[in-house]
């Protein structure tokens, strides 16, 4: 196999030919791709190609191991604790708990939030740690934390030469309420509140287990404490996505559920999936109008989420994401033709979705994000063979599309780059996926990005948040840290 | 913006595993769990469903971990963790539209934070008993090519590797990819787009430096 370029006349790229081959087009669109493909030598050997790379794959024959996996399962499983616990180690570690709870009612501060709903519990702290933490059966002693801060050193890319000043990311890893338990397969999921990201969300999915309910948490600090919210009653499949509100950080969607006071009472949104109690868009709002993508369609709700209209009438390609700007209440949508070659534009409104304008991004991109900053717009995404075949790039637009910037990456960074924000001086902050994840920061009117260094083990995956000074927060999904979060200022 | 859950691989709090024990140890459809030879008999009929379960799936599985982490060893391994959380939370996953979904996804997760834990990321070379293969055509040739597929697997992040081998390998659609791995079935379009040119690019420099 030696094809490298792919110069198809028609300018047919080879992420629609992945399209096709993975069943991702519209069936007329499909059906006339595979037309063009048959007479374009080009397609044809750019298909052929693919399907010699997964014949490839699927070549190396594994090893027969399942006879010997089902005799080694039947060992271990008649090994396992099939009882319950005694009587007497459940009241013992239940009044552990009501004492340690207690305990720490007395000593963890209150933070008023203005707006805000009283925590009706107050839950065991996380404790600030650097280190891989073992969980426990038994509470483990409550202490007010003294985070360890962790500095994380400034690598420079050595191609920028951007001269990085001011301080280091100090990184604080806190552990979670030990008693915040998660169903098997799934870690919490979080949500921060842009508009003061000192606030945060956790829900575990214990809502899977049958006659249980999901169970929020909630943050003031940082994650150094976390206090209950009222259980939402109902959320009772996973609440792996957790939105707050982009001004009110007391307005938070989990599941199917919307609380307006910081989760002191829950209530049905109507979007979504309602059998699956899922909720997997977009939601932002601005002056008392709601937005949100469902179904396909930008939807706003003005009379409390009791109703929805959709208002992107004048908008006919799907729908991929949505941004408002804070600054103004303006709205950009980012869609995705179905047309042979795609084209993703931008449809921006001032007015609500009154009037609409837009523009064609470039056509090897393959993600935009709409970044809104002080009234403007910043348009930046990850482009395969904007450039070459085979060089990853990363390119702004702040022009509405007239001009692009663009940031060759490497392969190692094919995880792509990923914007995430843009701070109140116009700093431009993004992170890299490659073998691992680095935060990368381009000030403004620089025209190179500096490496601010990768994330504290075990994090995997970060966010930035520029309101109230500005900050950190890293995730991660990794077996050893689950119940782990790591959260900067940002410097 | 999207980071994607993976299985706790720590134990859960003793109240939390005395309910979930409870629920896996009764089946409340049967009433004649109320005795313990019942109880047993019950047991027997539970272990049948879950070997024909196991029956179903295990090929599929072994070789998904043996390809995502080249070892046989750690595929073992993980697989049996796999089908003994599976067996652990049978009532629930056997009502599933799609048991095999579960099963991927905890698969997976166990295989990413296995290669995470792992200063390399995959594990010893492919044994070589393939040269015996009778179903190969030219086994020599055959083994250099698999070296090269596993290099080039090598160079793939892990669950980029993952969303190439569950697609490619095992035919999930981008839906049931991107449910296994956290994503949306667009996201994991174009996450699959971007693994596959990796694999390329990989792939093409494997075969021009033999």
């Amino acid at each position: 196999m030696t094809t490298r370029q792919h110069a198809c006349s028609l300018s047919v790229t080879p992420e629609q030919l992945a399209a096709l081959r993975d069943d991702m087009l519209p069936a007329a669109e499909a059906a006339r791709l595979r037309a063009h493909a048959m007479n374009c030598p080009a397609c044809r050997a750019r298909m052929a190609e693919d399907d010699l790379l997964g014949r490839a794959l699927r070549q190396p024959r594994p090893p027969d191991m399942v006879d010997a996996l089902w005799h080694s399962v039947l060992r271990e499983h008649a090994r396992q604790p099939r009882r319950s616990l005694p009587a007497r180690e459940v009241w013992l570690g239940a009044g552990i708990t009501l004492a340690l709870l207690v305990a720490l009612l007395l000593v963890v501060p209150r933070l008023p939030r203005a707006g805000g709903r009283h925590p009706s519990t107050t839950i065991s702290s996380g404790m600030p740690t650097n280190v891989a933490v073992t969980a426990t059966d038994a509470p483990t002693p409550v202490t007010t934390p003294t985070a360890t801060p962790i500095a994380i050193p400034i690598r420079i890319i050595t191609l920028s030469g951007l001269p990085l000043t001011g301080p280091h990311p100090t990184w604080q890893v806190y552990t979670l309420p030990t008693n915040f338990a998660t169903w098997d397969a799934n870690t919490p999921s979080f949500g921060v509140a842009p508009s003061d990201p000192a606030i945060a969300y956790a829900c575990n999915s214990l809502g899977l287990v049958p006659g249980q309910t999901s169970r929020v948490i909630v943050t003031y600090d940082r994650g150094a404490h976390w206090a209950s919210t009222t259980d939402p009653a109902g959320l009772t499949g996973e609440c792996d996505n957790i939105v707050v509100d982009d001004d009110d950080p007391n307005v938070v969607i989990v599941g199917n559920l919307i609380s307006f006071n910081g989760g002191g009472s829950w209530t049905p949104h109507g979007l979504g999936d309602p059998t699956y109690h899922h909720f997997y868009g977009h939601f932002a709002s601005w002056q008392g109008s709601f937005y949100a993508i469902n179904a396909n369609h930008l939807v706003v709700s003005r009379d409390h989420m009791h109703t929805w209209q959709a208002i992107d009438r004048s908008i006919t390609e799907p729908i991929a994401d949505f941004q408002l700007n804070p600054a103004n209440g303006a709205i950009a949508v980012t869609t995705t033709s179905t047309t042979t070659p795609p084209t993703y534009h931008v449809w921006v409104t001032q007015d609500g979705g009154q009037q609409w304008q837009h523009f064609a991004a470039p056509t090897a991109i393959t993600d935009l994000t709409p970044i809104g900053q002080q009234g403007q717009w910043r348009f930046c995404g990850t482009t395969l063979a904007y450039s070459s075949q085979t060089t990853l790039a990363f390119i702004c637009s702040d022009t509405m599309g007239k001009s692009w910037v663009e940031w060759p990456l490497t392969l190692d960074q094919g995880g792509g780059v990923d914007p995430i924000a843009v701070g109140n001086d116009g700093t431009l902050y993004a992170q890299a996926v490659a073998t691992q994840i680095d935060i990368y920061r381009l000030a403004p009117n620089a025209t190179r990005w500096a490496d601010l260094g990768p994330l504290p083990a075990p994090m995997e995956s970060i966010m930035v948040y520029t309101q109230g000074g500005g900050s950190l927060w890293a995730f991660t999904s990794n077996v050893q840290g689950g119940k782990q979060i790591a959260t900067a200022p940002i410097p | 913006m999207i980071w994607w859950t993976l299985a706790p691989n720590r134990p859960l709090p003793r109240d939390v595993l005395a309910r979930l024990l409870a629920t896996i140890s009764r089946d409340p459809s049967d009433p004649t769990q109320a005795t313990p030879r019942a109880s047993a008999q019950a047991s027997d009929a539970t272990q049948a469903r879950f070997e024909e379960f196991f029956t179903t799936y295990a090929s599929r599985i072994t070789s998904y971990l043996w390809r995502m982490t080249g070892d046989q060893q750690t595929a073992f391994d993980l697989s049996q963790e796999t089908f003994l959380r599976a067996w652990q939370h049978f009532a629930q996953i056997s009502a599933y539209p799609q048991p095999g979904a579960w099963l991927f996804r905890v698969a997976t997760n166990l295989a990413l934070n296995a290669l995470r834990r792992q200063a390399s990321p995959i594990g010893t070379p492919l044994v070589l008993d393939d040269l015996t293969d009778p179903g190969r055509s030219d086994p020599a040739q055959r083994l250099v090519e698999d070296d090269h597929v596993r290099q080039a697997l090598r160079v793939l992040p892990p669950r980029a590797r993952a969303l190439l081998i569950l697609r490619e390998v095992y035919g999930l659609s981008c839906a049931e990819v991107g449910q296994v791995v956290g994503l949306s079935p667009i996201a994991a379009k174009t996450a699959l787009f971007r693994a596959r040119e990796q694999f390329r690019a990989a792939y093409l420099r494997q075969e021009e430096s033999a």
